[in-house]
Order: C-alpha cells, then structure tokens, then sequence
C-alpha cells in the first residue's frame, strides 16, 4: 500500500442537514488537501472549525455533501482503505465493558491477525502506551481518562498503519503523557508513517508537525510548512552559551550601530512542559534527571524506540 | 502453471472467507460479552424461579398426565418469554447504544463492512440466547425431574383406586402404562393414511342396497350434488324453478309413523364467498335453507328463486356466482335417508326439465378433515373408519402395540356421564377383528393393545362408533395413532430448546433491522409492536372480520381486481381478509413435546430452515440500511 499521497481531497464540503433535510451548518467548504508520506500535518482551528469533521470524512464515517477524497489511493471508509489506517478518535471511544487486554484482542481480530500474532502484539502495544499488568486486566469503565486515551493509542495502532489520523491526540493526557504521545508521534514519522492529526492546542502542533493547515468555519485559511509560517522575517536572534554581559552590551551596541533595532536582549525562557518534566523526573530518578538536564539543550530524541512492526 | 495460479486464487479466496467469520466472531464474541457484563444472566435464575411458581400455583385436573406436559410447556413458554425479552430488547439496544457513545467509530473504522457488523452483532445475541436457554433449560430439566417422581407414585395410588371401578378393563391401560414406564416417557406416532371417512353400520337385517347412498338422520351426514352445470341460475332468471328429489326412506315411512324430517341446502362453494355487495344484502346467509318432511312418495318438491329476491319461506335462493351444489340433511333420528344417480330432476319454467344423472356423494359435513359420530346404542349407528395402509413390523418393537385414541367428547349430560365408543381393529391380511369397548376420555387418550399375535404390522382398519345416546364424539386423522417408543426425554426435550432458540435468534435479528436506522426506544417499540401484531394476528383477522365496513371494502376491492386480473381466488382473500404478517411464532414447537411427543426431526429442520431464512433475510436488510447511515453525526 505504497501511496505517494495518502491523503488527497478536492473540493471536500460537507453540510449537515436537520431532521426536514434542510441545511443547518457547513461545516467544511471545499477542502483542497494533499499529504505527502511520511509527514506530519497538523490541522488547527477553533472549536467547531471542521478538524474532526474532516477526519470524520477521511474514515467513511460521514459521507460529503460535495468534492472526494482519496485515502491510501482509496475510497475513505471501505475495509481495504481501513486495513491500513490507524484512528484515535478525540475521546477513547471503546467498549466499557471490555478489559484493556481484551480490546486489544478484539480489534487485532477485527484487523484478521491471528491468535498467534494478537498474543504477541498486545502486550507489545499495551506495553508501549505504557498499561501496566493490573491496568490491563481491569474493564475499561473503571480507566482514567489518561489510561482511556493510551488503550485508544494502542488500538490505532493495532494494525500498524500507514497512515494514522489522530483526532485531539494529547487532550487529557499528563504533561508526560502529551510528551510520551508527542514522541511517539515523531517516532511513527521516523518509520516513514503518515500522520493527521487536529489539535488546537498550539504548542503540541508546533513541537511535532512538519506543516500545518488552520482551519476557519470550515475553510482552510493557510497552509504551509511550520518554520515557514511562524518565521518572522524581519527579526533576527542569535542564541549562544557563555556570553558575559561586556560581550552582550558589546553586540547589543554592535546591532545599533549596524541600524538595527533591538527588540529584546535577554535571557531565554524555556516551556513549562520542560520545567514540569525536569521537576518530575528530579523527584522519581535524581540521576537520570541530572543526565537529561545536562542534555537539554540539545535536541531530543524519541523516548520510545520499540518496534511497531 | 495455470493450475498453480488456480490453487493459489482458491488458497486467498480461502483465507479472505476465513477472515470474514473471524470478524464476525470477533463481533459477536464482544456482543456476548457485553450482555453476560450487563448481567443478563440473571434474567436466567429468575426465570427457573418463575417457571417453578407458576407450575406449583397452577391448578392441574388431571395431574397424572398433565403433570409434565404443563410443566414441560411452563418451562418452554418461559423460555420463549426470555427469548422475546432479549431479542427486543437487547437487539434493539446494542448498535444504537454504540451509535450513542460513538464506539461506533471505533468499530467502523476498522477494515470490517457493516453487513459483518450486523450479521456478528445476530450472531452474539443468538449465542447469548442459547446460552440463557442452556441455564434455564438445565434447571427446568432438574425441575421436571423431581415433578416424575411425585407424578410416578401417584399414578400407582390413582391406579390402585382405579381398577377396581372401571366400566371397561380397556380404561385402566393409559394409568397403568403411566404408573409402568412413568410420565418421562416419550412417544414417536403414527398416524391413519387415511379416514375418518364416516359410514353408516347397518343392523344385519337391513343391508344396503346397492347404487343407493344413504345418510343417517340426526347426524350431520348428509347428500350433496353438484349444481354448477345444470341450467338452473338461467333458468331462475325468467321464473321459478323447481327441483324435485327422489329420495329413499329406511325403514319407509309407512312402517313408522313419523315423517322423515329433512333440510334442503343451496350452498356456495367457495365458502365465504360474498352473495352480493354486504351493504344491500347485509346479514344474508350464503345458503338457503328449506326444511321439509319427506312425503310418502319419497319425491321431495322445493321451489328455487334468484340470488336477489326477497327471501321467502319454503324458497331457495341460487347463490350470484361460482360454484354451487345441494345439500340434504336428515333430522330425525336413527331414520336412514337415501338417493340413487338420477334422484334430481330440474323443472324450469314453460315445462322445460333438465334430468341430472350424476349419484350423490355421501360425506359427513367435515370440518377440517374430522368427522363427529352421533351416539346410538342400537343399530343403524354412525361408524367413523380410519385406515393404516402398511405399517413395517420392524418399528413395532417386540411388545403388544399400543393404539392411543384421543377423541373429543361433544355432549356431558348427567344421563350419560359415562359414554361408552367402540374400536374395531379389522386386520385385512387375515380377515380377523377384534373389538374393544371403552370410556372415552375427555383429557387424557385412551390406550388400547393388539397383541402380536392378531397384527403385527401390514395394514390395519379401525372402526370407531359412539356407543351412548345423546352423545357425540369429535374426531381427527391424528385422533387415532399408534404409539412407538420415543427415546429418551431429555433429548426431546433438548431438541425443543433448540426450537425455542431458532425463534429467539430470529427475534434477535428483527430487533437488529430496525436498530440499524433508528434509535434504541424507537426500535424497541416498534419491535414489540410487530411482534404483538403477529401474535395476535388471527385475533386480528378475526376482529377486522367481524367489521361490515372491512367485508365491504374487501368485496369492493375483490370486484375490482376481478376485473382486472383473472384469478378465482379474489373472493376467498377478500372474505378471509388476509393480515400480511409473518407468524414468527409459528416457529415455536407447539404442544408436541409437552404432551410427551418426540418433534419429528423434519419439523426441526422446516423451523431451522425458517429461522435461518428469516435471519439471513432480516440481516441483509439491516445491513443494507445501515450501509447507507452515516456513523457520525
């Protein structure tokens, strides 16, 4: 299922109807979207801006009003495009009913993997998503919403897709669960996967995707790669490590008298999410968090380096 | 290298099968899993419980041989009301419920099509199903096996008191064999080839002459010709018609002083049809009736008129359309009344005769293949002959046979509490007989044996009589039968599970159909209305009937499409007024097993045939609907 472009719309409108069939609200208008394999695209937008009903049609869910879509080369929806995609629905809709073990079980069977090959992925997922033992015999109507949203994680990936389309993917997760997630994310990317994922929480988008669309009362309104949209073209900063402060009034001086105007000169601040987990990590594992603390300024890798496959 | 490539398409056609049902299974493993976690299972202890009070509380006339059947149709009435519960509500509940709290888009995402969906969704109720039938089944079981032993002793206690009383020592064989081989005991049948066919047993001094046919007063035999293609519905167009009889009269009536009563009949052979539109002829019969005594002449005069005229006493109407014949009843009783070919003759107006030379038929007015004897206890009597053409001796068994009788009794008076009937077994192969005189019972059979040495297999002729005046016995093809070892009663029993489970999974799949479009309250009520219409179907049918505005419209319609399609069925539908409904329920076994019958195996595989049809047919329109909803809203 090599598909240069696992995801290509045209045109893609959907308005939804009231009872007497009359047009209520519309909520994408002629979405024109093409994702290339391997990348990242995050769809942002406010509450309501047509993300989940784009994914919706994406999965055969609903079906548009106007335009086609194309996934994997496919019609959306049909068991031979689902073979291959991966789905993590905004909340963990699963069976209650069912224990972590068991959900597993039945969605690699719905997926046709054998009993040999389901007894060797489940725990492997559950593992991964990070259930533990006791949390996987237990039904799912007793799970947080964090473990919720982790059982959801492993059943998108129970049939190792292609091409994942994650609806709000860290909503409800810890700050080490939306880092774990966020990771994995990029890990799925290292293995060549497609991912779509719809968040509107900015910082999450930013960190993992390669482009990204916005979303506007269901019109996509830019579309671009990250660096590229959020690089401002008329500011320059320079970071670096051991300046003294002669040497930064000496560039400070240096900028104005090349014409610059200087905006700012300070200390940088680094996220929250950062200054959260260096807290937690200090608490549980005192060396580990002096290990990654001395590697903080460089560039992280993914956390996760099991095989999906 | 073709053949390489064949094996190799058969090999991934073969695989792509196998992973259709393990989708399904898949499906239908987490749907029995849900219903076990929703703690349906205790439906199955409540159940038992129910069955158990309702069979002590209820009060029993002849606990010996009702014992078991009413404790065996308790536990499977309460079984089939488990059923319904799970099918209507269940089954409409679990794919909304999923729609609801969206697991829906879950499962829908996943390479699995809706039909699969639907069909394991069935599939999962259906195992939840047999399961819960399996537990209540297991304790009704355990249940009716503690009933025996009590029902055992008691037969002994009742058998004891019994024999010393009774009127025939034929009287006694049922409660021996019950208080013998105890109430678990189960019984093959088999029925007549032919018969009833009532005859008349003539005293010895009175033979029959031949080419005569002749009726017995004061029964319901009677002589019927068929008028159809005689000239007398042209012929009452332009005046009145008389038709005259020439009848036999035995003894005649000079030798006894009453005059031979008889009713004179133009019937409609299509029975219902209508006579004319309800509304200007409403109330009318479909027949007229004359009654008149026969003259000592034995020629019998009735003047006919049109289908429309006024009725008049003494006057038959031609029915307006269809077939049509005449009918002679005799009234008085113990009176033989007689016709030979040619005994009717049509006088039409201006001298003009039409001669019919056909015999009459003579037959007992049945009704569905059974016949009523009117008791006498002298000579000429009704006689009701039933017929086994060639039993093999080999289904026999070593043992005398056993012949059940179960006849229906027609009149209680006080004077004869007591009836007594007659069997005569007429072995054809030896010409011997042997009669047996007996009290028919009202509810329960009465068992009679024919030793080995008088028959034993090949063909065998019963003739039944009812013996006591002012009686009259009911009786059907399955009224007499001869009964074979049957097997054990938990296999039957069982099989009469597995009846009720082929209903449960059909009901099962009709709460899935309307599930697959709309919400769960919705299609529960629409379910259980479907289910109380085709329940109540006859009630229905009935009750339209009973309305003259519904018979109306029917003729109307019926009149309508008469004129535009040629069928001769019109008249019949519109008079029965057909309620287009499938009788789920039919599904069901009906009393066989509880009154200690094995369910023939054909009847399983017609109700397995039907359940899967029905099931097969109901999944694939809940799949297609819901091929067209989108999961999400």
């Amino acid at each position: 299922m090599q598909q240069s472009q696992p995801v290509v719309t045209q045109g893609l409108t959907k308005v939804y109807k009231d009872f007497w069939g009359r047009q209520k609200v519309h909520a994408l208008v002629g979405l024109n979207l093409t994702l290339e394999r391997g990348e990242i695209f995050g769809l942002l937008g406010p509450n309501g801006s047509g993300k989940s009903t784009t994914i919706k049609l994406l999965l055969g869910l609903i079906f548009p009003t106007a335009g086609s879509a194309r996934v994997l080369g496919l019609r959306p929806g049909t068991p031979a495009a689902n073979q291959h995609v991966g789905y993590l629905p905004e909340e963990s809709y699963l069976h209650r009913f069912l224990t972590g073990e068991e959900t597993i079980d039945f969605y690699g069977r719905l997926f046709g993997l054998d009993r040999k090959q389901r007894r060797r992925r489940t725990p492997q997922l559950l593992d991964m998503v990070g259930l533990d033992r006791r949390a996987r015999a237990r039904q799912l109507r007793e799970y947080s919403k964090g473990m919720s949203r982790r059982i959801g994680l492993a059943q998108a990936l129970v049939n190792d897709p292609e091409l994942l389309l994650l609806d709000e993917p860290t909503t409800g997760l810890d700050p080490i669960g939306t880092r774990e997630m966020k990771d994995l994310i990029l890990h799925l990317k290292d293995r060549g996967k497609t991912v779509l994922l719809s968040s509107h929480l900015l910082a999450d988008v930013r960190d993992v995707c390669d482009r990204i669309g916005i979303l506007v009362q269901g019109e996509l309104k830019e579309l671009g790669r990250v660096d590229d949209l959020l690089m401002l073209r008329d500011v320059f900063q320079i970071q670096a490590t051991g300046v003294s402060d002669e040497a930064r009034e000496t560039i400070v001086a240096a900028a104005r008298g090349a014409g610059a105007r200087v905006v700012s000169a300070e200390h940088p601040t680094t996220t929250l999410e950062d200054l959260f987990l260096r807290v937690i990590r200090a608490d549980a594992d005192p060396q580990a968090a002096a290990h990654h603390d001395a590697a903080a300024d460089t560039p992280e890798k993914p956390a996760s380096a099991e095989d999906h496959g | 290298m073709a053949k390489r490539d064949q094996t190799s398409e058969a090999s991934v056609s073969s695989r792509r099968r196998l992973r259709v049902w393990r989708r399904i299974w898949a499906v239908a493993l987490v749907t029995f899993r849900q219903g076990m976690r929703m703690r349906l299972w205790i439906l199955a202890p409540l159940a038992v419980s129910v069955l158990i009070l309702t069979d002590l509380s209820s009060p029993r006339f002849d606990p010996v041989f009702e014992g078991i059947p009413a404790a065996v149709g308790t536990s499977l009435l309460v079984m089939a009301v488990v059923a319904v519960v799970l099918g209507v509500f269940f089954a409409t509940y679990s794919i909304p419920a999923e729609m609801e709290t969206k697991v829906s888009y879950s499962v829908a995402t996943k390479p699995v099509g809706r039909w699969e969906v639907v069909a394991g969704k069935t599939v999962g109720m259906s195992i939840l199903v047999l399961a819960m039938l399996a537990i209540i089944g297991a304790g009704a079981y355990g249940y009716v096996l503690v009933r025996a032993g009590g029902i055992r002793s008691l037969a002994a206690r009742r058998l004891e008191e019994a024999r010393p009383r009774a009127a025939h020592p034929a009287d006694v064989n049922a409660l021996e064999a019950a208080a013998r081989d105890g109430p678990l005991t189960t019984y093959r049948y088999r029925t007549v080839d032919a018969g009833p066919a009532v005859h008349i047993h003539f005293p010895p001094d009175m033979p029959p002459e031949p080419g005569v046919r002749w009726i017995l007063g004061g029964t319901t035999m009677l002589l019927r010709w068929n008028l159809s293609e005689t000239p007398l519905r042209q012929w009452v167009a332009s005046g009145t018609v008389r038709l005259r009889i020439a009848l036999r009269v035995c003894p005649p009536s000079e030798a006894d002083e009453t005059p031979v009563k008889v009713n004179v009949w133009l019937v409609s052979e299509s029975p219902g049809a209508p006579a004319g539109p309800p509304t200007r002829d409403k109330g009318s019969q479909l027949v007229r009736q004359v009654v008149a005594e026969v003259p000592p002449s034995g020629v019998l005069e009735v003047p006919v008129a049109g289908p429309l005229a006024q009725p008049v006493e003494g006057v038959l109407n031609v029915p307006p359309s269809g077939a049509f014949h005449l009918d002679i009843t005799a009234e008085t009783p113990g009176r033989l009344l007689g016709a030979a070919g040619g005994a009717v003759r049509i006088i039409g107006p201006a001298g003009r005769e039409f001669h019919l030379q056909a015999a009459p038929q003579d037959r007992p007015s049945a009704d569905r293949g059974g016949a009523y004897l009117v008791g006498r206890t002298e000579l000429p009597r009704q006689m009701a002959v039933l017929r086994f053409d060639n039993v093999p001796g080999d289904v026999l068994g070593s043992a005398d046979t056993a012949v059940e009788i179960r006849l229906r009794l027609e009149a209680w008076s006080p004077a004869t509490i007591q009836p007594a009937a007659k069997a005569t077994f007429v072995n054809p192969a030896t010409r011997r007989w042997k009669a047996l005189t007996f009290t028919p019972e009202g509810h329960h059979a009465t068992l009679l044996y024919l030793d080995r040495a008088f028959w034993h297999g090949g063909p065998l002729e019963v003739r039944l009589e009812c013996l006591t005046a002012d009686d009259s016995i009911g009786l059907a093809p399955g009224s007499v039968r001869l009964r074979l070892d049957g097997g054990p009663f938990a296999v039957h029993f069982a099989k009469a599970i597995l009846c009720v489970w082929f209903f449960g999974t059909v009901l099962a799949a009709v709460g899935v159909l309307p599930s697959t479009r709309f919400t769960w309250y919705t299609s529960i009520l629409g379910t259980a209305v479907l289910l109380l219409a085709s329940f109540m179907r006859d009630f229905l049918r009935g009750f339209l009937l009973r309305e003259t505005w519904v018979r109306d419209v029917a003729w109307r319609v019926a009149r309508w499409a008469e004129a535009h399609w040629e069928w001769d069925g019109w008249n019949d539908l519109a008079e029965h007024v057909v309620v287009p409904l499938p009788n789920v329920w039919a599904l069901l076994p009906d009393d066989t097993v509880s009154m200690g019958q094995v369910i023939p195996l054909t009847q399983m595989a017609v109700s397995f045939g039907w359940a899967a049809l029905g099931t097969v047919v109901l999944v694939s329109v809940g799949a297609y609907l819901l091929r067209k909803r989108e999961v999400a809203a």
